[in-house]
């Protein structure tokens, strides 16, 4: 009897265990979000006659947001599905140029209140419905019901669909980085038919675009996977199958590169490119980021920065080539504004500080400072986490009692919010590549930015006055602006810029038409 | 037994009520704002708010909780705050990677382990036993990434054998499953050998052999069979633990199971997602307990399960 039990017991756990081996093994099970299933591609394919057919990008965040109008942040992991499947009026190229995308021709009206937009005849969603000027004033509404659209496509008053070719878009008031905003992701047109079917939730599920590329599946913590949409107004893509891996760990990305098991990875760091073994294979390329890596120092009451003299001897100590040599090898632009220098509206003539560290030890002496412990904080493992170190080392020699807290990106937030800093390096990026994105770090309260609550120093509001101007100005009356804003804030040493970080791609030597796009966007239509 | 396993399962319910408590309790404590997370830096202080009472964050955490739990109770694990899915059948997608990999981990760690400890305890001081401690020493020591950069590194760059991360296939698994089970391998080794040594000097050993059993009945049938409780026990707590080992195995190899879910979640203070991850974690660790449990009456007559 015993003997019996035990031998039943035995196959009941041996079955158990075959049953989790098999059901692994089948891999087929169904995915979270999305419909479909687990293949996963085995690097890049040839299609008959050696082009190659498919492409595999490893990219360390997975993305998760893939309905461009929706209230949910996105980033760069989300553009990669987002710019391959939705297309926008207006193109934003690699040089910050503006090309013709689903608008063929586009006209601004002489007081900048009104966009004309001519649309491109014969586009088709991937459903096979035609794209109407309907379908791009629904768009642009439903953007702007949330203060993520709001912050993307600005000033927006309404839009009308003037014949199905023809639509125009009213401001309340000018924007002269309007047209960057159209070119977001916020932009992305979406079929008012199908959302109607479907809603947010579904679109989410099952997005579908005008882009060179089709959504299939994605399977969460895995892959995602794309197929070129063939009746693409542009032509069908030459790389017909897209797989996006999610791969967290930056050696497996390097070693699944040279391996030939991926085909390219998305801003890997530059210290992991400059160690690619090139002869495997696999090469790299970088370019201008539209992310800028800034010292901010509080001037909060009770923070060491709350003394100007503080603020202008933490300017005046530090040495930016050796934070650009320590944090990327040198592969970086030094900036000495809150800008980057392909962002359209960089002033020029902006006031510029050298380290000097007789006179930041003056400026220290003048301030009354008593060895009280200013605190960078920093988001952990990134440049700016580097950087805040060779800072600190810097600052120590003139005799300020610097510490770093590297944090996780939460609590970094948390504190930034709170104002519980001394300093903050952070890296920050404008999605329209445009010169007002220097403003947000000043939004008045006004506006009630919870961003910014916190960041008031003496001459913020002044700063916002000017920025607002900068908004409704054009051509050179407003570089004049964002001249006045960014001299102030040297002048008072609000921040020190440090560097515009950089954008890199690692792929393979065989992958044709790689381009490194400022905002670390992937368009693998210009692939082959 | 029927009412002792009864029993026993209905005991892991207080457990994971305590555990999920002071989880939801922790992660509340945390810095980090969930509606700052979802909204993005864009977000204006009454969006902000609004998605705070969406999520019930303006609750008192009591009340948060145990809707959480009465939602649980119905099979209701909530939604990801970060990634919009459903947590449940999240799980069920990834759940089997991560019984796998540990499955692989575990066979691979016993079948090569435990036999290398019965021969180290029979060739004491012989250089097999030697060599087995040398063996246990390293693979217990090396960090587990660092085993696996170097199994990359030699498998799927040099030799081209392997394919280096993914799940396509089941040689997807065999790095994963050595880097996971080396760490378990050393510790089955270790402590197979000092529990055979502890039988192999006992009274009836020696009078097994006095009664003229050959070497092979002493050590099957009177050595291996009392030495094995302690490795039984080892083994539980080896599977346990390797629903935390996964955590960096599934993050090195890009695996997408529960350590890679768990992982991201924590990042991102992801509640519904950690909560949900770590009640299925403590489930999983009490029912292994319990095939423990029952294994030791199977191997040891006096083992009584009584409820």
């Amino acid at each position: 009897m015993k003997k019996n039990l035990r031998k039943t017991l035995a196959l009941f756990l041996a079955g158990t265990l075959s049953f989790v081996l098999l059901s692994a093994c089948t891999g087929d099970t169904p995915s979270s979000s999305n419909a479909g299933s687990s293949q996963t591609p085995a690097g890049s394919s040839e299609a008959p006659g050696g082009a190659r057919d498919s492409a595999t990008l490893a990219t360390s965040g997975e993305p998760t947001r893939f309905f461009p109008c929706g209230a949910e942040g996105s980033n760069g992991n989300d553009y990669l599905v987002l710019n391959n499947i939705y297309d926008t009026l207006v193109f934003l190229d690699p040089d910050g140029t503006l090309k013709p995308c689903l608008a063929e021709t586009w006209s601004v009206s002489e007081d900048g209140l009104c966009y004309t937009f001519n649309l491109r005849g014969g586009v088709k969603f991937h459903d096979g419905s035609a794209m109407t000027a309907e379908d791009v004033v629904y768009t642009f509404d439903l953007s702007v019901q949330n203060s993520t659209g709001k912050a993307l496509i600005i000033n927006y008053d309404h839009a009308e669909a003037v014949d199905d070719s023809t639509v125009k878009i009213y401001l309340t008031d000018p924007y002269a980085a309007f047209l960057n905003g159209c070119a977001s992701r916020a932009g992305g047109i979406i079929s008012k038919a199908y959302y109607e079917q479907v809603g947010a939730d579904g679109y989410q599920k099952a997005p579908i675009g005008t882009g060179p590329y089709q959504f299939v599946s994605a399977v969460s913590g895995d892959t995602i996977t794309l197929k070129a949409f063939p009746d693409y107004w542009n032509g069908e893509a030459a790389i017909k199958n897209v797989y996006i891996k999610t791969m967290t760990d930056a050696s497996t990305q390097i070693i699944a590169l040279e391996n030939g098991d991926i085909d390219a990875i998305r801003s890997p760091a530059i210290s992991s490119c400059l160690n690619l073994n090139e002869a495997s294979g696999a090469t790299w390329a970088s370019g201008d980021s539209a992310g800028r890596v800034t010292l901010h120092i509080s001037s909060n009451k009770g923070q060491p920065g709350e003394n100007t003299d503080f603020r202008k001897a933490v300017q005046y100590a530090i040495n930016k080539a050796d934070v650009i040599l320590g944090a990327t090898e040198g592969y970086a632009t030094r900036i000495d504004i809150d800008m980057c220098p392909s962002y359209s509206g960089h002033p020029e003539g902006y006031k510029v500080v050298e380290r000097d560290t007789e006179k930041a030890k003056e400026y220290l002496a003048s301030s009354g400072y008593q060895n009280e412990e200013f605190q960078i904080i920093v988001e952990t493992g990134t440049v700016s986490d580097t950087a805040a170190q060779i800072i600190q080392s810097q600052l120590m020699e003139i005799g300020i009692n610097c510490t770093v807290n590297a944090v996780d990106t939460p609590t970094f937030n948390d504190m930034w919010y709170a104002g519980t800093y001394g300093g903050m390096i952070r890296n920050t990026s404008s999605s329209l590549l445009d010169a007002d994105g220097f403003l947000n770090f000043f939004m008045a309260t006004e506006a009630n930015y919870a961003q910014t609550l916190n960041n008031q120093h003496a001459r913020t509001k002044e700063i916002y006055d000017l920025g607002m101007e900068a908004r409704k100005a054009q051509g050179d009356a407003r570089k004049e602006l964002y001249l006045q804003m960014v001299d102030i804030c040297t002048d008072e040493a609000y921040e020190v810029p440090l560097f515009a970080s950089t954008s890199t791609m690692a792929y393979r030597a065989d992958l044709q038409g790689v381009k490194i796009y400022p905002l670390g966007v992937v368009y693998f239509y210009d692939w082959s | 037994m029927l009412k002792y396993v009864l029993k026993r399962l209905l005991l892991l319910i207080p457990v994971v009520l305590g555990i999920t408590f002071i989880i939801f309790v922790v992660l509340n404590l945390a810095q980090g704002d969930p509606a700052v997370m979802i909204l993005g830096q864009d977000a204006t202080a009454e969006a902000l708010a609004a998605k705070r009472a969406e999520l019930g964050l303006d609750k008192p955490l009591v009340l948060q909780y145990i809707q959480y739990i009465l939602g649980v109770l119905h099979g209701d694990f909530g939604t990801s705050w970060l990634g919009g899915y459903e947590v449940l059948p999240e799980f069920l997608h990834r759940i089997p990677y991560t019984i796998l990999l540990g499955s692989l981990s575990m066979f691979a760690a016993c079948i090569i382990g435990i036999p290398l400890g019965i021969i180290a305890a029979i060739r004491q001081y012989h250089f097999i036993d030697y060599a087995s401690l040398a063996l246990a020493l390293v693979l217990f020591s090396l960090p587990s990434f660092w085993f696996a950069m170097m199994g990359q590194i030699l498998f799927c760059l040099v030799l081209n054998w392997l394919p280096s991360s993914g799940v396509g296939s089941l040689a997807h698994f065999v790095l994963p499953s050595i880097t996971l089970g080396a760490n378990i391998l050393a510790s089955q080794l270790r402590m197979t050998r000092t529990s055979m040594l502890d039988v192999v000097k006992q009274d009836y050993i020696r009078t097994a052999r006095a009664k003229g059993a050959d070497e092979r009945r002493v050590v099957v049938h009177h050595v291996l069979r009392n030495g094995m409780l302690p490795v039984v026990t080892q083994i539980g707590i080896s599977f346990a633990s390797c629903m935390g080992g996964s955590v960096i195995t599934e993050t090195v190899f890009s695996i997408p199971g529960i350590g890679s879910l768990l992982i991201n979640a924590v990042k991102g203070r992801d509640v519904p997602v950690v909560m949900g991850t770590l009640i299925f974690i403590a489930v999983f660790v009490g029912v292994i307990n319990l095939i423990v449990d029952i294994i030791y009456a199977l191997i040891d007559p006096r083992v009584k399960l009584t409820a």
